[in-house]
């Protein structure tokens, strides 16, 4: 009896984590789809040894994604099958897609036109409960010259 | 002071360089954020609550290193990297470090 109510519970949890989760995820790909049109003019490098005339300063973009049950309950089968695990590599994608949009926005809200010196980074904070989290981080470089260095860290959106 | 993580400063010359300076903070989540993540991971989606968390570590890492840059009477940054270590499940840290120098903006 004790087995048939956890089996149920686990299926039901499994129900639930593929519905809303699939439900998050799309919802979070067509988000994604309309910021990164919205901030496509801001240009992004990963060359740390490009620099520009004009001013510049450092910004900082996280995100943390917890995933599902149900990613939870394929990649716990794949780990023991072995192979890609597809539901991870997308919730890994979204993470780093979001950081970069994040770090995008900042850099079009300060009045910046570029970000050089691209770096990503995962931190694992929770990587016992199966988030992923990312933080990005790179320098905005303004079109013109600025009269006064732009003040470090920028509040947060 | 500025902050660059690029290897010069854009419209500047580096005019000494003085020392490497880092800062850093070592986090924990707190059970209740603990609790609710546990809830955030059945049906997936944004644990809003750790993203502010890793903000604030990140900030207080960066406050730190500022005011050692500070003290050796530096106006900028450059060369900074972030990296991150988890030293027991549920805790973090978050080092940053760069170099800091004395610039003077170009003409």
């Amino acid at each position: 009896m004790e087995i048939l109510i956890k089996l149920g519970i686990s299926l039901l949890l499994f129900v639930i984590g593929w519905g809303f989760g699939r439900h998050n995820e799309r919802k979070h790909w067509a988000q994604l789809t309309t910021d990164e049109a919205t901030f496509a003019h801001i240009r992004i490098d990963s060359r740390r040894f490009e620099t520009r005339d004009t001013h510049g300063m450092l910004i900082t973009a996280t995100v943390v994604i917890a995933q599902d049950y149900f990613k939870w309950v394929l990649a716990s089968i794949r780990n023991f099958l072995g192979g890609r695990i597809t539901v991870y590599e997308t919730l890994l994608d979204r993470a780093r897609r979001e950081a970069i949009v994040r770090l995008k926005k900042q850099a079009a809200q300060a009045g910046a036109v570029e970000i050089l010196g691209l770096r990503i980074e995962t931190p694992e904070v929770g990587a016992d409960k199966g988030s992923v989290e990312v933080l990005a981080y790179g320098t905005m470089i303004f079109a013109q010259k600025l009269k006064q260095p732009w003040p470090p860290l920028l509040p947060q959106p | 002071m500025q902050l660059s993580n690029l290897e010069s400063l854009a419209g500047h010359r580096i005019l000494q360089q003085l020392d490497v300076v880092y800062g850093s903070t070592v986090r924990s989540k707190h059970v209740g954020k603990d609790i609710f993540a546990s809830l955030k991971n059945i049906v997936g989606g944004e644990l809003t609550a750790y993203t502010e968390l890793l903000e604030e570590s990140r900030q207080e890492a960066l406050n730190r290193m500022i005011e050692k840059a500070q003290a050796l009477g530096a106006n900028a940054v450059i060369g900074i990297r972030f990296s991150t270590s988890s030293i027991a499940a549920g805790a973090a840290e978050l080092f940053v470090y760069g170099t800091a120098v004395i610039a003077e903006p170009l003409l």
